[in-house]
């Protein structure tokens, strides 16, 4: 496996850590279709909350949760209305984003964690 | 979960009935907005969102699709922000459903959730009225508006929150009322008076005449021998409004975006004095939902236009239907719409391009042919259309000097008052309401003349050279002047005042 994939999914380990720890409930993991992958999917009382996790290494100029550009919004967005018709959901829903920045050796640095983070109206 | 809720809009000057509806689907936040809006409806959503935020509330988790009905006319303006607000609170449960019927709501959001005022309140609530409503809830600034219609309770507030502990909890904001003696008084108060202007008795009393009789007039005089100031007191010696003149006069105000933000009924007649820049849409009204010229906005009252030969000639041409009519209709592709346009034409001129031709103390430098080119800008129809024409010449040197002696507006007005109630009576079945507005018919039917009247208006018109046109203006006139004297035939010293009015039908 790649670095790249690796960091990945150590990251996401470590947001579902830092996400159980705030109480809430792990459904699902990267839930896949053919517009891309939700990295977590969890309850958050009634609510439930898709998650993209972003892991960057220390150095980058870019925060991780400003790395989410439109195009990637737009398909978090088309696979959230997905799952919600595959597992006939009703209910709250919203979208978080988690940043983890990484040191050298791996130690997590910083975790930042955006609740709601952006909205689907169609301009 | 459903809501619905009630909102209000106007075509033209009437107001109809905007049904909100809120759904609530599965999904992350968004809100639609069905039902034509146009931009500012659809940036509502984004007021809405922060609103509901600042109140302190949170925005829903799910997929917000809000329908305006009817879906077939086009929603304008930024006054359906309030209702969506509250159809999505109702919709998560927040305020009580069952007060909802009762009240229509109009209001623009502010995004720390304050209330600012829309446009059109007056006709939206005489709607309201019409439709059965309890109430309607609008913004603060719009509530003296709103309470000038009669029987229906006014909400106002503030604040989004403050609506929402309305809503929930009963009776927790009065309703506003205004008083209609206070706001209409019997004596108007103007900040212009007759008393100020010296000398000019002839053209004082042709201004009389022509606010007895509803007659358009025109003044020709050298630059400042005080036809702007003329014109400016003509509506001090007009009969006060009626209320329902005041309201049809708001009406069209309100629609237009142009009440005064103290004081809510146009209590005096409105006076419209148009830049000679003016384009025809501005004049007459226009836009891709028409709204209200200069001519509608002079309702009841004066149009001015100052340096009549300067404004463009189409401009001037679209006068004559709504001269006749007094309405004007204005069609698009969208909508047709029609506004009231009862005014009285008051219109100045010089006499030439200098403006010194026929001046006593300074001479004319204007070719012939440039005074032609400049007279030739009046067409014949529309002078036509103008009864009274009248010359204001320079004031004397000793003149000048003079305290002001001038009669206040207040005693002319009671003698116009005088004559219009004659008027009023004599058209009680017709529906006229002034001379000026009689057809060939009836002023066969209410111009009867004296013998010696009839056989110097013959004469008149054989040494005068004058048209068929100017003979009834001269009936019209003479009619007015024999009002103002309360006789009831018209006699010979009428006609012959009333033929000394026609002198640019002399000239040409």
């Amino acid at each position: 496996m790649s670095f790249a994939i690796d960091r990945g999914k150590f990251g996401e380990d470590k947001a579902v850590e830092y996400l159980e720890s705030k109480g809430y409930k792990i459904i699902e993991r990267n839930y896949k279709c053919r517009f891309g992958e939700i990295d977590v999917i969890a309850r958050d009382g009634n609510e439930f909350v898709f998650v993209e996790v972003r892991t960057f290494c220390n150095g980058n100029l870019v925060e991780p949760v400003e790395s989410v550009f439109r195009d990637k919004r737009k398909r978090l967005l088309y696979m959230v209305e997905r799952y919600i018709n595959e597992r006939d959901i009703e209910g709250e829903c919203r979208i978080d984003l988690v940043g983890i920045n990484l040191e050298r050796d791996g130690e997590v640095k910083k975790i930042k964690h955006i609740e709601d983070a952006f909205w689907g109206h169609r301009y | 979960m459903l809501s619905k809720i009630y909102s209000l809009a106007v075509l033209g000057l009437d107001g109809y009935i905007v049904q909100v509806e809120t759904d609530f689907g599965t999904g992350v936040f968004s809100i639609s907005i069905v039902g034509l809006p146009d931009t500012a409806v659809k940036e509502s959503r984004d007021r809405v969102t922060s609103a509901i935020k600042n109140s302190g509330f949170k925005h829903p988790r799910c997929r917000v699709t809000v329908n305006l009905a009817p879906a077939d006319i086009k929603k304008e303006g930024p006054a359906y922000d309030l209702p969506i607000a509250l159809g999505i609170l109702a919709s998560q449960g927040i305020v009580r459903e069952s007060s909802l019927k009762d009240y229509a709501m109009i209001g623009e959001l502010s995004l720390d959730g304050s209330i600012k005022p829309v446009n059109g309140v007056l006709p939206m609530c005489l709607c309201a009225r019409r439709a059965g409503f309890k109430g309607v809830i609008l913004p603060n600034k719009n509530s003296d508006e709103g309470a000038l219609v009669q029987g229906l309770d006014i909400i106002s507030a503030s604040s989004l929150n403050e609506i929402i502990d309305f809503l929930n909890s009963g009776n927790t904001i009065k309703p506003h009322v205004v008083d209609i003696k206070k706001v209409l008084p019997d004596e108007p108060t103007y900040n212009a008076d007759f008393a100020d202007v010296k000398g000019q008795a002839h053209v004082k009393r042709a201004l009389e005449i022509a606010a007895s009789g509803g007659h358009n007039i025109v003044m020709v005089g050298p630059p400042g021998s005080g036809k702007t100031m003329l014109a400016k007191r003509l509506p001090t010696i007009m009969p006060s409004l009626s209320l329902e003149e005041a309201l049809e006069i708001t009406k069209l105000y309100s629609v237009a975006g142009l009440l005064p933000s103290k004081g809510s009924l146009i209590n005096i007649r409105p006076f419209r004095s148009p830049h000679h820049s003016i384009s025809y849409a501005g004049l007459v009204g226009g836009g891709s939902v028409p709204q209200p010229g200069e001519i509608s906005l002079a309702h009841l009252g004066v149009l001015f236009l100052d340096e009549l030969p300067e404004f463009r000639r189409d401009v001037l041409e679209v006068l004559r239907q709504p001269l006749e009519d007094g309405v004007v209709t204005i069609s698009r592709a969208l909508t047709s719409i029609t506004y009231p346009a009862r005014f009285m034409l008051v219109a100045a001129m010089n006499p030439c391009p200098c403006g010194h031709f026929s001046d006593s103390l300074k001479g004319c430098t204007c070719t012939p042919f440039q005074i032609q080119r400049y007279w030739s800008k009046l067409s014949g129809p529309l002078i036509d259309r103008i009864d009274l024409h009248v010359e204001v010449p320079r004031l004397k040197q000793d003149e000048l000097t003079k305290h002001p002696t001038g009669e206040p507006s207040k005693e002319i007005r009671k003698r116009v008052s005088f004559a219009r109630k004659i008027q009023r009576e004599r058209f009680k079945k017709e529906k006229i309401f002034s001379n000026a507005e009689m057809n060939v018919r009836q002023i066969k039917e209410y111009c009867s003349l004296g013998k010696d009247a009839e056989e110097l208006l013959k004469a008149a018109i054989l040494q005068l050279k004058m048209s068929a046109r100017a003979y009834d203006r001269i009936l019209k006139v003479a009619r007015t002047i024999a009002d103002l004297e309360g006789s009831e035939t018209i006699k010979a010293a009428h006609i012959a005042e009333a033929t000394q009015y026609r002198s640019l039908d002399r000239k040409s």
